[in-house]
């Protein structure tokens, strides 16, 4: 038994079909050729805006928000409206030890740095940057690589050490070329503080990079010594337990920080906050509705190239009608002549929907190496690609599609009688 | 080859009736038809067009169906069946030369023959060389690469007779084989139908023509679907 695709006769019948009529055959293979190179384009395009996007989430963890204090907006137990309220020390031993759901929590403080005038100071060169101070807990929150050196730990609270960790691209406006940091004393503010890390920051699309590249990290605790600013916190970043929500993780911290401050418990806008999962949820909700437009589009607009196929092998197997009742004639049984046809069907639609799949992903891949070449800080759009499944998934479906195409005209091939057909 | 001794009943109809539906009217084609052909005959069937002729070769070639009374092939009833059986049935035992040829326009005179084994699913190499030899032996050898359209009529009708001889058929059907031949070459595909007469396969061959019935041993006269004379 030799196989329909080693078979010379299927071949010779497929380039008959194709010959027969050149232009009919080759706007219909274009159908399908162009219904998956567009669906690999999409499927690329989607994936592309959404790994722009992802990528300014990049440097926090998702599943993470932000909480600080305003003013009140509610009077409660005898304060009257827009009373102020700051975090505390205090504030932080709580939450760490009354909310199990979070799995870090980054007690934060800020001085910005302002333009004109620099704050931080080493021999005769000056800059100006964002002081931060905070806990090692804030690695788990914002991602940050420790190229040098290490970041502020325990021992750093503890002991209120003047110790600091500096941004890599703000080395060149303090050290001249090639100078190692670690182990030098910068000055902020008047104070010196001994550099024991460099950082950098992964991911160059968040629109922070400016400002947190160029930034000092010292111990939470020196930083409100240093800066008078007593047992005052900034802001919480809390990072949450996974299987948990966010956002009821946020209302628990407001609820006991509300308690804490006399704030009103409904004042829920005394405090501000930035939930990252659920700006992350918006987004992802947002692409996988986009991909679900991009496949159904795909799809259907592939199923057109296949109907196409179909019909054009209906009117093959109308025009063959008379070859097809010679070879009943001579001994062709009816199934042999349906899985030629079904063959023959299946190999117009996956033929040119694999060089469509082939050149999809080959052009994709150009316009990766385009975007590479012109690469910008920020980005909307960055590698676009079509995962192994998704191109699995294209191939099966065209498979399937070619198949079904191949079925109606088989049938009708074997339906009439081969009396009738020999007489056509 | 077959062997069948010359007494056997090769073909055997016994009161075939069949009927087609035109619209919604009934038309007998075949009316009652009982004919035996016996092993190594070669038998001519006439008549005007209209009578039923083709209808019974159609039906002897099970390429039809009847509606009534009995048809055996060599000694077997053949009854209602499907397609699949009934395409190994003609694939075995019977060839077919039509008056149009009926030769597969985009595949070489080769290849054309080799067919009924490509359905045997014999083997590329063996067929083609069995195929070789019967085109030579219809002298066609030097043709054998050549597309149906290269050919002449005599020519064509040739090769048609050689794809129906290749599986060893008992019964070569032939309908109207000289239909689109010049005289000349209608004597020369008779000369070749006679030769393979003689080598013992039975031949059934409808014709109109009536110097080309008179080249066989017997003629079977049809009239409005019954058999008139039968000589």
């Amino acid at each position: 038994m030799e196989l329909l695709i080693f078979n010379k006769d299927t071949w010779q019948e497929i380039v008959y079909t194709i010959r027969q009529n050149r232009m009919r055959s080759l706007m219909t293979v274009f159908g399908v050729f162009w219904g998956i190179f567009m669906l690999i384009i999409l499927i690329g395009t989607g994936k592309g805006l959404q790994n722009g996007a992802y990528s300014s989430f990049e440097s926090y963890a998702t599943n993470s928000f932000f909480i600080w204090a305003r003013n009140t907006t509610k009077p409660y137990k005898g304060f009257g409206i827009g009373k102020k309220f700051n975090f505390t020390n205090d504030d932080t031993r709580v939450l760490r030890t009354t909310v199990p759901q979070i799995k870090a929590l980054g007690p934060r403080s800020r001085i910005r740095g302002e333009t004109g005038f620099n704050n931080v100071v080493y021999k005769d060169k000056t800059a100006t940057l964002t002081i931060y101070g905070d806990e090692p807990e804030i690695r788990d929150i914002n991602l940050m690589e420790i190229t040098k050196g290490r970041f502020i730990n325990r021992l750093d609270i503890e002991q209120k050490r003047k110790v600091a960790v500096i941004g890599l691209e703000s080395l060149p406006l303090l050290f001249t070329g090639g100078q190692d940091p670690i182990g030098r004393y910068i000055r902020i503010s008047g104070v010196e503080f001994q550099v024991v890390g460099v950082f950098r920051l992964p991911n160059k699309n968040d629109d922070r990079y400016e400002e947190n590249s160029k930034a000092v990290f010292l111990p939470l605790s020196s930083f409100q010594q240093t800066f008078n600013w007593g047992e005052i916190v900034g802001w919480y970043s809390v990072n949450v337990k996974s299987g948990y929500d966010a956002e009821q993780v946020k209302k628990k911290v407001r609820q006991i920080l509300a308690r804490r401050h006399h704030v009103a418990p409904n004042d829920i806008r005394a405090f501000g906050s930035w939930n990252m999962a659920a700006e992350f949820k918006k987004m992802s909700d947002l692409f996988t509705g986009i991909r679900f437009l991009i496949w159904f589009v795909g799809i259907f607009s592939l199923l057109a190239g296949i109907i196409g196929i179909s019909n054009i092998m209906l009117i093959v197997v109308k025009e063959r009608t008379g070859e097809i009742g010679i070879k009943r004639a001579l001994g062709a049984t009816p199934v042999s002549i349906m899985s030629q046809l079904i063959f023959e069907t299946l190999i117009l639609t996956s033929l040119p929907g694999y060089i469509g799949l082939v050149m999809g992903v080959g052009v994709l891949e150009i316009i990766d190496r385009i975007l590479v070449f012109l690469r910008t800080d920020t980005q909307m759009f960055e590698n676009p690609q079509v995962d192994f499944y998704a191109a699995l998934a294209t191939l099966a479906v065209l498979t399937l599609g070619g198949v079904i195409a191949g079925i109606i005209p088989a049938f009708r091939a074997v339906q009439m009688k081969p009396v009738d057909a020999l007489r056509q | 080859m077959p062997h069948i001794s010359k007494n056997n009943k090769i073909l055997s109809l016994k009161n075939v009736y069949k009927t087609y539906l035109q619209g919604k009217n009934h038309i007998p084609v075949l009316r009652g038809i009982t004919l035996t052909v016996r092993a190594g005959e070669m038998v001519s069937i006439m008549g005007s067009s209209g009578s039923g002729k083709s209808t019974l070769l159609n039906i002897i070639g099970l390429l039809d169906d009847y509606d009534q009374g009995e048809y055996l092939l060599n000694g077997t009833l053949m009854g209602k069946m499907n397609e699949s059986k009934a395409a190994r049935l003609r694939n075995r035992h019977l060839g077919f030369v039509f008056q149009s040829f009926h030769l597969i326009g985009f595949k070489t005179a080769l290849e054309n023959v080799a067919l009924p084994l490509f359905f045997q699913k014999i083997s590329r190499k063996k067929r083609n060389q069995k195929a070789m030899e019967y085109l030579d032996r219809l002298g066609m050898a030097q043709w054998a690469n050549h597309l149906p359209n290269e050919l002449s009529g005599g020519q064509k009708q040739r090769v048609a007779i050689a794809r129906a001889m290749i599986a060893d058929p008992s019964v070569i059907l032939a309908d109207e084989p000289t239909g689109a031949l010049d005289s000349t070459t209608s004597l020369e595909v008779m000369k070749v139908f006679k030769e393979i007469n003689a080598q013992g396969i039975t031949l059934v061959v409808i014709t109109h023509e009536r110097d080309i019935a008179a080249m066989t041993d017997r003629i079977v006269f049809l009239q409005d679907g019954v058999i008139q004379t039968d000589e």
